[in-house]
């Protein structure tokens, strides 16, 4: 990205797609009645049902929240039994490429509303990059997805290695006292056997 | 690695022995405070590591008062990805702890058993001084979440040993290890250069020490000895050493040998100058003695004394006649005298009457011859013979007086002479007695002998003299011999101590070039301990990022990171929150977050660490209660938070709050029939412990129901 906000489009495909990644199944358009908006898609894994909807502004994300949200739970409840766990799993995630720094109190209450459904609020100020799209969907996804990005193969020495190596150490040099080290041998024996080899 | 069963006895709340299925992917506990809740999570820590660092160590702390059997023993099985199965029991009798540790058929106990377990948990605590601590602080940090450790690391612990805490978790502690282990093996290193550095500066004065001593040996003109002449003079020489074996030239003491032999001679040297003193002196002595005694033959003086005797005799009897002969000439020299009185006067009356004729017979005569016949006659006394009678006698008795005299002298000369002989024949006896004390046999010439001994000794001594100086020589000769071997002695030793240096000089430049690359080493260690720190950081920060914006307790500081600097080769870290629509951040998160967003903020490092640490002692979340003064919106940011770790970790959650038990029931339940999750109820605690309730939750078979 180039440092500028994300469209309308871009947030919608980056946090679908993010969704998608992240094991959803996006519900057919079919199935969204009054939630048919160009702006809105709704995604389903087997713990969540995510309402994903961009509003071109704040002030109309503001204003239309509660409406996208009522049409959210009518979708719920025409699929899901009240007393089934999913009912109380749905996400509403409304997300603006406008920024709203001076609304932030008004975008924090949206957030803190839990009412129906838990809503997530993403303004421009906070979606500047597919990354910034990422952590506000997170919570939705695995956490060995999204966010787990260490490799767990990749040990500890070989990032020393790769460290050493960029500061022109030779990576047998380093092998070779990593080895000693590790088996409790004399490691400047291994550093005056790296010479010599 | 996945818990699969607990069972506990003795243990802190749990005074009866209780046995707990873990094996599910969830474990919810459920209890009001108070009846067993952390106990259980500290029968798992301590199972595992042996401690529970917020209490007491090997204390009574984790034996319940109420054991049936006055001690504790947690037993706890696990396994792991691959179906491995593992078991560690471990026991507490108020004295000593006791561990065993099962894997697979393999078991083992105590020390034995607790280095195989922690190197299963945590390998990085092989390094630490307190392995036992290490995988109790690891569990604790990144297993095992006990809000107040955390917090205290939010809030309370040094920049420094918040990085010294997260290098130990992310591996760098080994690096750490290795890089203090490099440096004082460095240093040792160095130690040991400077040490061969000096032993070779000190060889190097001793090799110039060498060289110069071997210009000098060399310089000096190098004779052999001639083995012919060493003979000759050790056969001249044996006459006075005949006790010592001649030495070959060259052998390891003929310098000592050849000194002892000079040392005889100069001895059997001094011994006959004295003798040949002696001689001289006793020659100068008998030369004195000749020179005093005439050696007159004292025959001839009896000869002569008898002989002076007779003529004493002779003269004594000439003396008697020549005195009656002189009482007869006496007589006749009165008659004489007479007569010749009576001539005169006859003559004077002659001249008177003298005329031309004899008056008597009238004959013609020469008067004047007459005249001066009478005159003659006239004048002439009588005794005119008289004197020379007298001087006969007198002389005769000078004659007689001086061969007295003579033989008085002759015989004293006879009595000294022979005192004289027997003074010397008593000198000579003890003369020849002294020349056969030194073994000088006396001829008949004693003079002679004594110059023929004074010779022999002078010659001797000449000998022995030269064999002396020609000793000498041999000496000096051997000094170079002793020189020339040391000539090749000190090649050989300068050849040696070059051929040291060498390598020597060889070994400190690979020392010193091992020294600078160690020391390159370890400032690429020190630098590389803040880049895997910084580099595991950079993939830890979005996790904990994402991780905080799931719950996002706070509508300003929703930017969360760690940053580390290296400063003076030590790790520094921070947690920050920042504001980015602002740009306003802190070091200090209690300063800006609330008492809430803290354990938040201290619940999402831990799962963070949980997930981005490259390995895990367990692969499961333990959770002590962690929903403590968390608002409504925190709590389901954790619930959801715990939902979505559920596919990677088995998650062990206890509350006391009935609400968030339902909350997690339905947030975490199964939606696959392999997945389990339980509910342990912990409720009635006495003193045999709590009564323990155990339900399996019916997974949800059909999950999805829209997107189909």
């Amino acid at each position: 990205m180039n440092g500028e906000i994300l469209s309308e489009t871009q947030l919608l495909a980056a946090a679908g797609e993010l969704l998608k990644q992240g094991g959803y199944r996006e519900v057919s358009s079919e199935r969204l009645e009054s939630l048919k908006s160009d702006k809105a898609r709704v995604y389903e894994d087997q713990y969540a049902v995510v309402c994903l909807v961009v509003f071109p502004s704040w002030t109309e994300l503001r204003s239309r929240w509660t409406n996208v949200q009522a049409d959210f739970v009518e979708l719920l409840s025409k699929y899901l039994l009240r007393a089934d766990a999913k009912t109380w799993d749905g996400y509403l995630v409304l997300l603006t490429p406008a920024a709203a720094l001076e609304q932030w109190q008004e975008a924090q209450e949206i957030r803190r509303d839990t009412t129906r459904v838990r809503k997530l609020v993403g303004t421009g100020e906070d979606l500047r990059s597919l990354g910034d799209v990422a952590t506000l969907v997170s919570s939705l996804l695995p956490i060995g997805t999204a966010e787990a990005v260490t490799d767990k193969t990749e040990t500890i020495w070989s990032l020393v290695y790769q460290s050493l190596e960029k500061k022109g150490v030779h990576r047998d040099t380093i092998q070779s006292l990593v080895k000693s080290y590790e088996e409790q041998r004399n490691i400047m024996e291994a550093l005056k056997d790296s010479l010599n080899t | 690695m996945r818990l699969v069963e607990l069972q506990v006895a003795g243990f802190r709340a749990f005074g009866q022995k209780q046995s707990f299925d873990l094996d599910a992917d969830v474990v919810i506990i459920n209890g009001v405070n108070g009846q067993g809740k952390t106990s259980f999570f500290d029968a798992l820590l301590w199972g595992l590591s042996g401690l529970v660092p917020r209490i007491s160590i090997d204390t009574d702390a984790v034996l319940s008062k109420f054991s049936d059997t006055g001690q504790s023993e947690v037993t706890i099985r696990f396994q792991d990805s691959r179906g491995a199965k593992f078991l560690v029991r471990r026991s507490f009798d108020g004295q000593q702890q006791r561990v065993r540790f099962e894997s697979g058929q393999d078991a083992s106990r105590d020390s034995d058993a607790e280095a195989k377990l922690q190197n299963l948990l945590w390998p990085g605590a092989k390094t630490n001084t307190d392995p036992k601590r290490a995988v109790a602080e690891a569990l604790t940090r990144t297993v095992y979440l006990q809000q107040d450790v955390l917090r205290e690391f939010l809030t309370r612990d040094d920049d420094k040993s918040r990085f010294s805490c997260i290098a130990d978790l992310i591996g760098v502690a080994q690096v750490s290890d290795l890089r203090e282990q490099l440096d004082r093996a460095r240093t040792a290193w160095s130690t040991i250069t400077n040490q061969r550095a000096a032993e070779l500066e000190q060889r190097e004065n001793k090799l110039a020490s060498l060289r110069n001593d071997l210009q000098r040996t060399e310089g000096s003109q190098l004779q052999v000895v001639d083995v012919a002449n060493w003979n000759a003079w050790w056969s001249n020489a044996s006459k006075w050493i005949s006790d010592m074996l001649p030495p070959s030239p060259g052998q390891a003491n003929d310098t000592a040998l050849l000194d002892r032999a000079i040392r005889t001679l100069q001895s059997q040297a001094s011994n006959l100058l004295r003798q040949r003193d002696l001689i001289y002196s006793l020659k100068v002595e008998m030369d004195r003695h000749a020179a005093k005694l005439t050696r007159a033959d004292v025959g001839e003086l009896r000869t002569n004394l008898a002989r002076l005797q007779q003529q004493m005799q002779k003269l004594r009897e000439r003396v008697t006649m020549e005195r009656a002969n002189e009482a007869a000439l006496q007589r006749r020299r009165a008659e004489s005298a007479q007569l010749r009185e009576k001539i005169a006067l006859f003559a004077s009356l002659a001249l008177q009457l003298l005329a031309d004729r004899c008056p008597v017979c009238s004959q013609t005569y020469d008067i004047e011859a007459t005249k001066a016949r009478l005159e003659t006659l006239s004048k002439t006394p009588s005794e005119a013979n008289t004197p020379d009678a007298e001087l006969s006698t007198m002389d005769l008795d000078i004659q007689l007086q001086n061969a007295v005299e003579a033989a008085g002298t002759a015989e004293a000369r006879l009595r000294e002479l022979e005192l004289g002989n027997q003074q010397d024949e008593r000198w000579l006896a003890t003369l020849r007695s002294q020349l056969a004390q030194l073994g000088i046999e006396v001829g008949e010439d004693l003079t002679q002998t004594l110059a023929e001994s004074s010779s022999r000794l002078q010659r001797d001594i000449s000998v022995i003299e030269q064999l002396i100086k020609d000793g000498e020589r041999l000496s000096l000769l051997l000094l170079r011999l002793a020189d020339q071997s040391k000539v090749k002695e000190l090649r050989a030793q300068i050849a040696s101590i070059e051929q040291e240096n060498a390598a020597t000089k060889s070994d400190l430049e690979v020392r010193r070039g091992t020294w600078e690359l160690a020391t390159n080493v370890l400032e690429a260690l020190r630098k590389s301990e803040d880049d895997v720190v910084q580099l595991q950081l950079e993939e830890i920060n979005p996790l904990l990022q994402r991780i905080y914006s799931r719950i996002d307790p706070n509508p300003v500081f929703r930017t969360v990171s760690l940053v580390s600097t290296f400063l003076k080769g030590r790790g520094h870290l921070n947690p920050q929150v920042m504001d980015s629509a602002t740009n306003a951040r802190s070091n200090s998160p209690e300063q800006v977050l609330s008492s809430s967003q803290v354990n938040a903020l201290a619940l999402s490092l831990f799962v963070a660490l949980n997930f981005g640490l490259p390995k895990l002692p367990l692969n499961a979340l333990l959770m002590d209660d962690p929903l403590q003064s968390l608002d409504e919106i925190s709590l389901l940011g954790v619930a959801d938070l715990l939902r979505r770790a559920k596919p990677a970790r088995q998650l062990l959650i206890s509350t006391h709050d009935e609400r968030f038990v339902g909350l997690l029931q339905r947030k975490l339940r199964p939606t696959q029939s392999d997945e389990r999750v339980l509910t342990i109820t912990l409720s009635g605690w006495s003193r045999r412990g709590p009564d323990v309730e155990i339900s399996v939750a019916k997974p949800d078979l059909q999950p999805m129901r829209i997107a189909v």
